[in-house]
């Protein structure tokens, strides 16, 4: 008799099993993205949305792959500073490039003051536009520029499928979140900074689509929130002895 | 009875170890990533006791040079693949453009050869490269040099 007793009660467990099992997947289904790591992403790119002006250092690192198969990083520091609407102007010096971007809402140049030559052109009217025809029309993509679109956060959250707290980190010295998202083919990681101002400290976009899962990885410092300045910083004036020369059709 | 009895408990242990083995539920055997660094971890103890013996580590030394030469060769080769499809891309070139003293019109290239020097053609600044002329232009951020029909 005990036995029968036995025997039903663990046919009874094992309903219930199979029941919470039926009730809680599609709740643990919905936490694959997790509301507080959406919820601090918000938090920075409405942040950032609000700074009429800011400065800020980067430091780039492309990971790449040399013909002998040898894994390197491409480094450029850049000083960029911001003025919103559309306004920008970015000093970059690494393997690759050492030139200053100009961009005042009309035109946008770019100077090479090593070899004393610069190209400018006519731009769209907003920083969205003016970066889709940079990477469209004259073939350059510039990293972490999304972050200051007006609708960042909305363009980031685009075909996530999966976000979580990584936990606390230091980024230079500031303590931040960790916060991963991905969609297929892209995973981006995120260091928010704590607290009142929290701005990005560091950005990794890593490409899953490849088997190599190269990154390249930002690191912010220096972050200047409303700083003064001066609209002249944003239009090139031709130095002298300058020759304007024009970019390839891509 | 009995028969019935005992059916129903080995199902009911068979379902209660099915529903361990999903991952999803908060109960979760050994997960897959420890389980692989647990692998990772006795290949690399098994790895360190056989580099101990000096023996083995010379051997090991000797198959890495094995390898590296091979990876070497296989890099040769590439090497030589490339330059034979430079030689044919350049007898090409030469068939379908004789223009600017050789180098066709439209390449790209990121440096200039030697001994160029800078000529200005209605403000339109070039580099005469014995006989082949350049004009520097951007392609996406990178300075290049286009070559061009000779402006004189």
């Amino acid at each position: 008799m005990n036995r029968l007793k036995f025997s039903t009660a663990v046919t009874l467990f094992t309903f219930v099993m199979l029941t919470l099992m039926v009730i809680f997947i599609p709740a643990v289904r919905g936490q694959d993205v997790d509301p507080v790591a959406t919820e601090s992403l918000k938090r920075m790119t409405d942040y950032l949305a609000g700074l009429k002006q800011f400065s800020v250092q980067t430091q780039n690192t492309l990971e790449d792959t040399l013909d002998s198969g040898h894994r390197i990083d491409l480094d450029i520091s850049a000083s960029v500073t911001v003025s919103r609407p559309n306004k920008l102007r970015s000093e970059r010096k690494g393997d690759l490039v050492d030139q200053v971007f100009y961009y005042d809402g009309k035109s946008l140049t770019l100077f090479n003051p090593s070899n004393n030559v610069y190209a400018t052109e006519e731009a769209p009217g907003t920083y969205k536009e003016m970066f889709i025809h940079l990477y469209e029309t004259l073939g350059f993509g510039v990293p972490v520029s999304d972050l200051i679109y007006p609708d960042a956060f909305e363009l980031l959250m685009q075909d996530v499928t999966f976000a979580a707290v990584i936990g606390k980190s230091y980024i230079n010295g500031i303590k931040c979140d960790h916060l991963i998202f991905s969609r297929p083919g892209v995973d981006f990681q995120v260091w928010v900074t704590e607290g009142e101002k929290p701005l990005p400290r560091k950005y990794v976009v890593t490409d899953t689509a490849n088997q190599g899962l190269m990154s390249v990885v930002t690191i912010m410092s220096d972050w200047e929130v409303n700083p003064v300045v001066n609209d002249d910083l944003f239009t090139f004036v031709s130095p002298k002895g300058a020759i304007e020369i024009e970019f390839l059709p891509f | 009875m009995k028969t019935i009895l005992r059916i129903s408990a080995t199902l009911s242990v068979l379902v209660v170890m099915l529903i361990i083995d999903i991952p999803i539920l908060p109960v979760e055997l050994v997960p897959e990533a420890q389980a692989i660094l647990g692998a990772r971890r006795r290949t690399a103890r098994r790895t360190a006791v056989v580099v101990s013996s000096a023996d083995a580590a010379a051997v090991a030394t000797s198959q890495q040079q094995a390898a590296a030469a091979q990876q070497q060769a296989a890099a040769a080769n590439q090497e030589a693949a490339a330059a034979q499809q430079q030689a044919a891309v350049a007898q090409q070139q030469t068939a379908a453009a004789q223009a600017a003293g050789g180098v066709p019109v439209g390449t790209v290239v990121q440096a200039l050869p030697a001994g160029c020097k800078a000529v200005t053609v209605s403000n339109t600044q070039y580099q005469d490269c014995v006989g082949s002329f350049y004009k520097t232009a951007f392609q996406g951020n990178n300075l290049v040099y286009v070559v061009v029909q000779n402006p004189l």
